[in-house]
């Protein structure tokens, strides 16, 4: 039976694959996917922990955990919106969206 | 592991029926092609240009802002479930989070994102 | 619920709207006046924080705004003498921020609605980051500064450069968030709570307390939060974002994110970390803790200083000293005593103001068209004598050199490390300081020893000649103040 703990390792798993995807990634969207996708596994988390707690009889502490997780969602949305918007602006200044190909800042 | 061999059986069948039904559909209809017929549905419209063409920015910026508008709803949603118990101190809540909303509506028509040109 | 605790707040984020909105109906010659009711309000918030601070002293008048469980909504935000000295520090530097940048912005043509009204919103972060005691309100007011501060970066829309470090810094701010929201997650799994005091119960994070699961997962949720809060503040792993960041940046911009988003993540890793690090003090010890900070802070100041040696560049050359000033700082929580939290929060005041003053210098200079590189100060001290002595005492600070204030935070750190058995920390430290030296002293020896064919002096305006001279007031006046001053930093530290 799937229970608690396997949700809590999925968000593990999918941090880590997002993680290494936003480190391995040269495209600056590609990185903004992954880095999306580890606010889904912290979501997920969020979300069962909240569960959890529920489960083992602390009910005031799954409140918390999912007002964090609706939290993170609206919060991501913006930080997205203000993250493809600069991403434009590289792109009309320059074509290109790999960040390997913007290094006029070095030294 | 009894319920999961209920979703296989499921997944299954579901899989079998559209092969089935295409493979009928294929047998049984007449073959009379014609370019109108050929050409991509596009809600009656007549289709113009490829499908991989350059959107405008404007189009972008839209979204962005479709984006935001559209998730921040999502906090109106625990708000409706419990407005009886919070009272009047909810709503005005509620209103000062919109009227923050407003402005940012505000914003975006004065710098003309809302305008399709 | 009592809303007199949050009237700075709600002053600097009813002013950042009212600009914003103000902005769209102003005609293009009155822009000016979107900075004059930024000051306005900053300053309304400033006198609404000292009033709160006062009544909230043990010796003033006694309201009891410090006590245990004051606050807003359940104790999520907070109003303690910790909050309110940093609240002050905070729209102190919005104050002077908004003053050295209109001059800027209108040279510039950068839209000054939207920079004067991302510049509240962003020090309305940094103010709630101050207050909280709660995860989910860290977390906002995190990104509250930080999303306003990714737009303040690309705000010179005609430089590739601005968009280059606005794209940079996003990206790394943007997983440094998703580390640290991973982090609190754990914390949250962990301790079932998100509220920060959950940490403290009695044998919580001691690895053979009662819970033999929820301990150690809240103590990977913190460790993951020192990595995360290492990108926010810059410590050396995770600092190779600030160069590019500083450097591209529009140069006022720079100067608020050397101080504003840096000292308020680091007021929000004492508000985290202090109680816990004391707490290692005191009983079962979480002692990856104190070894981690410990760490993080030799290689950050040593990394820092070396790398600021080689540096050409001005700003980026401030980058890396501000990162190893980061560094020093990281010794205050290492030693994991109140002392060590008192002499963080002190350095904290010293380095803002100090490092302000300089950036004035710096911005006062480019506003007249000298560049950024060091050898554009060459022969400064004939140009223009005055910036060349700001410069001059703000440089001195930075390197620690008594009465200045730098002198004293240098001090209390340094004397905290030793009280706490870890000398060798403080010698590292005082290492540090002298091989810093060495790329103030370029800086020094441009301006007063290289003759340069005596050009036009450069006059400053009136704008960023007041925020200048406060600053190197400051600078001079809180060195003088130090003992009182520390007082107040040892009665904030006590109250986390």
């Amino acid at each position: 039976m799937i229970d608690l703990h396997h949700a809590i390792v999925l968000g593990v798993l999918l941090f880590a694959v997002g993680l290494y995807g936003a480190l391995r990634t040269t495209n600056a969207v590609r990185i903004l996917m992954c880095i999306e996708l580890m606010l889904n596994a912290v979501n997920l988390n969020f979300v069962s922990f909240a569960r959890l707690a529920a489960v083992s009889g602390t009910a005031q502490a799954a409140v918390p955990g999912q007002v964090f997780a609706i939290f993170v969602m609206t919060v991501a949305a913006a930080e997205v919106a203000v993250g493809l918007a600069i991403i434009l602006q590289i792109v009309r200044q320059r074509g290109v969206v790999h960040i390997d190909r913007i290094n006029l800042l070095k030294g | 592991m009894g319920s999961y061999l209920d979703v296989l059986v499921f997944l299954l069948t579901g899989v079998v029926f559209v092969f089935v039904g295409l493979w009928a559909a294929y047998l049984f209809r007449p073959h009379r092609p014609n370019p109108h017929k050929l050409s991509t549905y596009e809600c009656g419209e007549r289709p113009f240009g490829g499908s991989w063409v350059k959107f405008r920015v404007r189009y972008y910026i839209f979204a962005l802002v479709f984006v935001i508008f559209d998730v921040e709803a999502v906090f109106l949603y625990p708000w409706a479930v419990i407005y009886r118990e919070l009272g009047l101190f909810g709503l005005v809540e509620m209103f000062v989070f919109l009227g923050v909303l407003v402005i940012g509506l505000i914003y975006a028509w004065k710098k003309k994102v809302l305008q399709w040109v | 619920m009592d809303w007199n605790l949050v009237t700075p707040e709600l002053i600097v984020a009813g002013t950042g709207l009212a600009v914003l909105v103000l902005d769209l109906f102003l005609s293009e010659e009155r822009r000016r006046s979107a900075a004059y009711l930024s000051l306005a309000g900053l300053l309304a918030a400033l006198v609404a924080s000292v009033r709160l601070l006062a009544a909230g002293l043990p010796d003033g008048s006694g309201a009891a705004a410090a006590g245990p469980g004051a606050g807003l909504w359940g104790g999520m935000l907070v109003a303690d003498p910790f909050a309110l000295l940093v609240k002050l520090l905070f729209l102190g530097i919005g104050l002077a921020v908004i003053m050295l940048s209109v001059d800027f912005v209108e040279s510039r043509r950068i839209a000054a609605g939207e920079y004067n009204a991302l510049v509240l919103f962003s020090v309305l972060g940094m103010m709630i980051m101050a207050g909280s005691r709660d995860l989910i309100v860290i977390y906002l007011g995190l990104e509250t500064t930080a999303i306003a501060s990714y737009v303040l970066a690309g705000l010179l829309r005609g430089d590739a450069r601005s968009g280059e470090a606005a794209l940079k810094y996003f990206l790394t701010g943007a997983l440094a968030s998703a580390v640290i929201l991973f982090g609190m997650s754990l914390v949250f799994g962990g301790t079932g709570s998100t509220s920060l005091t959950a940490l403290l119960a009695p044998g919580f994070l001691g690895l053979s307390g009662a819970a033999p699961v929820s301990g150690p997962l809240a103590l990977a949720g913190l460790v993951l939060l020192v990595a995360g809060f290492g990108f926010k503040i810059a410590a050396v792993p995770f600092h190779f974002w600030a160069p590019d960041a500083y450097e591209g940046a529009p140069t006022p911009v720079t100067a608020f994110f050397s101080v504003g988003p840096k000292a308020a993540a680091f007021a929000v890793v004492l508000r985290v970390f202090a109680p816990v690090l004391l707490l290692g003090q005191a009983g079962g010890p979480p002692a990856v803790l104190p070894v981690l900070f410990a760490g993080l802070a030799v290689v950050t100041m040593t990394v820092g200083n070396l790398v600021a040696l080689t540096q050409k560049n001005i700003k980026r050359m401030l980058a890396y000293s501000s990162i190893a000033h980061a560094g020093y700082m990281m010794v205050g929580l290492a030693v994991a005593t109140p002392q060590g939290t008192a002499a963080v929060i002190y350095y904290l005041l010293a380095y803002a103001v100090t490092n302000l003053g300089v950036f004035a210098v710096v911005i006062w200079l480019n506003n007249r068209g000298t560049g950024d590189e060091i050898s554009d100060y060459t022969g400064l001290a004939g140009r223009a004598p005055l910036a060349a002595a700001a410069m001059l005492v703000c440089l001195l600070s930075l390197i620690g050199i008594p009465p200045m204030v730098g002198f004293f935070g240098k001090f209390y750190l340094f004397m905290a490390a030793v009280e706490a058995g870890m000398a060798w920390l403080a010698v590292v430290m005082v290492v540090n300081s002298a091989v810093s030296v060495g790329y103030y002293y370029g800086i020094v020896r441009n301006m007063y020893l290289q003759d340069e064919p005596a050009g036009e002096a450069v006059r400053a305006t009136p704008m960023v000649g007041t925020a200048l001279g406060l600053t190197v007031a400051a600078v001079l006046a809180l060195g003088f103040l130090s003992e009182p001053l520390s007082h107040l930093a040892r009665l904030a530290g006590g109250g986390l």
